[in-house]
């Protein structure tokens, strides 16, 4: 069983490689490092955090795009010149080519952090740099087991590519969208204000809360003890949680498919 | 007859229906939604909570680090030549940077000079975003710390300069607002004339243009008032005939007030 998982994660991470892919991330986190070096040193203080916040920021944006974009190309590929219908036919369990499939990116995704790690120790202490690295980790792993799920059910890349983007930005977003429903300007008499609240409330059940995951200001304050705790402490479960349904959603829909 | 065809993106291709996906399978999926909504709605009430410290501390804390402005050519590359739009996410953020997971700032415990900084961006990004001056007055104007009120309408007042035909009605409120909520009626006065000095041409409503008159009247200079009431009134930038009456009904006001007050003084000295 667990022979065929490891043989289909290494043919993933193999068309990972012939894509240059790994080549391709790291010119993008040294094209971010160049980058924060250079507004960096245009700032009259505070040049360190302003470097770590620009790093942190845009490779955890990178890492889920190019994570996302190459899953869903390659998996529509695959549907599309009939390989996925080749594995079937082999005495495959549609299981072992999900988990097989899944392993592959994860791999992939683990790869990606820790590039995004090691470009954050260059601003921030170690321990930091590499709970954060974790953090993103799992947002990653999220991000593709999502990306796989939409990409086997929708088969289409512009519709699985915005569908991707939309569940990321919520997922990012949805802690300040909650604070925003119930913020200043909340009023408890409007029925539009506790309804939209409410609807925001439901939401986020329903998402995970990226926005814990791996917040630059961690980078940027450089807190060892605030950034050790919340990661393993908080995300962990949920990842682990959200990840499963992920699987579950998207065996049951593999199951579904009519080859 | 046809039965209609369900509607299906490019690729997605045909489906079992559920009820051949096996029973685990389907069994696994509710149990793993079960418990991402209740791991959810667990830590639902957690906002706030991972800073671990006292809420005075925290305030102290998020109010310390509100980040100084971006200077403005940073901020006009990220916005990726839309600066319109960055200025209002901008403001959209200023807005929010006072609440925090599980803690809403006071505003007064804000430094202002940081937020009059970020509130300057916003202007120079748009200026045409109504969100700073507006903010200055009603959100970080309407703190009970008498100095940052200050602060703020010396901010409205420095803005309203670069563009008195547009910010004319914040420089009347920001007068207004001296007069009502700091007592401070040499402020009000001043921002007040300013306000007739800088708008002069421009077609302002009467109770704009004589706000300083009033003041000046307020602040005990009857004569200077009346004064100022009766050049105006004469100057025929007064065309409503109700507007007139009722200026000239409190130049008489005034002219009997000061006429009361002489004889007052004279029997005074005659005792």
């Amino acid at each position: 069983m667990f022979h065929h998982i490891v043989a289909i994660a290494r043919h993933t991470i193999r068309e990972t490689r012939h894509g240059r892919l790994p080549w391709i991330a790291a010119g993008l986190v040294l094209v971010c490092v160049l980058m924060a070096e250079f507004i960096g040193n245009t700032a009259l203080t505070d040049a360190t955090q302003i470097k770590a916040g620009i790093v942190g920021f845009a490779l955890r944006w990178l890492g889920a795009l190019l994570l996302a974009v190459f899953i869903i190309a390659s998996q529509v590929r695959e549907a599309e010149d009939r390989i996925v219908e080749l594995f079937f036919s082999l005495p495959i369990r549609r299981e072992h080519y999900f988990f097989g499939k899944l392993l592959g990116y994860l791999a992939l995704a683990a790869y990606l952090a820790l590039l995004a790690g090691l470009a954050a120790a260059l601003y921030a202490p170690p321990a930091v740099a590499l709970a954060w690295a974790i953090g993103h980790l799992l947002e990653l792993a999220l991000v593709a087991a999502f990306a796989l799920l939409v990409a086997i059910s929708i088969g289409n890349i512009t519709a699985a590519t915005c569908a991707v983007a939309g569940f990321y930005m919520l997922a990012r977003g949805i802690g300040a969208l909650q604070l925003m429903a119930t913020g200043p300007f909340y009023d408890a008499n409007s029925l539009a204000d506790r309804f939209l609240a409410a609807a925001v409330d439901y939401v986020a059940l329903i998402v995970p809360h990226f926005d814990r995951y791996a917040p630059v200001d961690w980078l940027v304050r450089g807190e060892v003890q605030a950034a050790l705790d919340i990661p393993l402490g908080g995300s962990l479960p949920q990842a682990a949680v959200y990840l499963l349904l992920l699987c579950a959603a998207g065996l049951v829909d593999l199951r579904r498919k009519q080859l | 007859m046809r039965r209609p065809q369900r509607w299906r993106l490019p690729g997605a291709g045909e489906q079992r229906k559920l009820r051949e996906v096996p029973r685990p399978l389907l069994l696994l999926f509710g149990s793993a939604l079960a418990a991402q909504l209740l791991l959810a709605s667990a830590t639902s009430g957690q906002r706030g909570e991972a800073t671990g410290l006292s809420t005075t501390a925290a305030v102290n804390r998020v109010a310390a680090e509100m980040p100084e402005a971006f200077i403005e050519p940073v901020a006009r590359a990220m916005a990726l030549g839309d600066p319109a739009a960055f200025s209002r996410a901008l403001s959209l953020w200023l807005q929010n940077a006072d609440y925090e997971p599980g803690l809403s700032l006071p505003l007064a415990s804000l430094d202002y000079p940081k937020v009059g900084a970020w509130l300057d961006l916003q202007l120079a990004l748009d200026e045409d975003n109504r969100f700073p001056m507006l903010a200055a007055l009603h959100l970080y104007g309407s703190v009970p710390d008498r100095d940052k009120v200050r602060w703020m309408l010396e901010w409205v007042a420095r803005h309203f300069h670069e563009d008195p035909a547009a910010r004319w009605r914040y420089m009347a409120e920001a007068a207004v607002k001296a007069k009502h909520k700091l007592d401070d009626l040499q402020l009000a006065y001043r921002l007040a004339s300013e306000l007739d000095q800088q708008t002069q041409g421009l077609q302002l409503p009467g109770w704009a243009r004589q706000l300083h008159i009033f003041l000046k009247a307020d602040l005990g200079e009857r004569e200077e008032a009346r004064a100022l009431l009766g050049a105006l009134i004469e100057s025929g930038q007064i065309t409503r005939p109700e507007e007139l009456r009722f200026l000239t009904r409190k130049l008489a006001e005034m002219t009997a007030q000061q006429g009361d007050e002489i004889s007052d003084k004279m029997l005074k000295n005659r005792r």
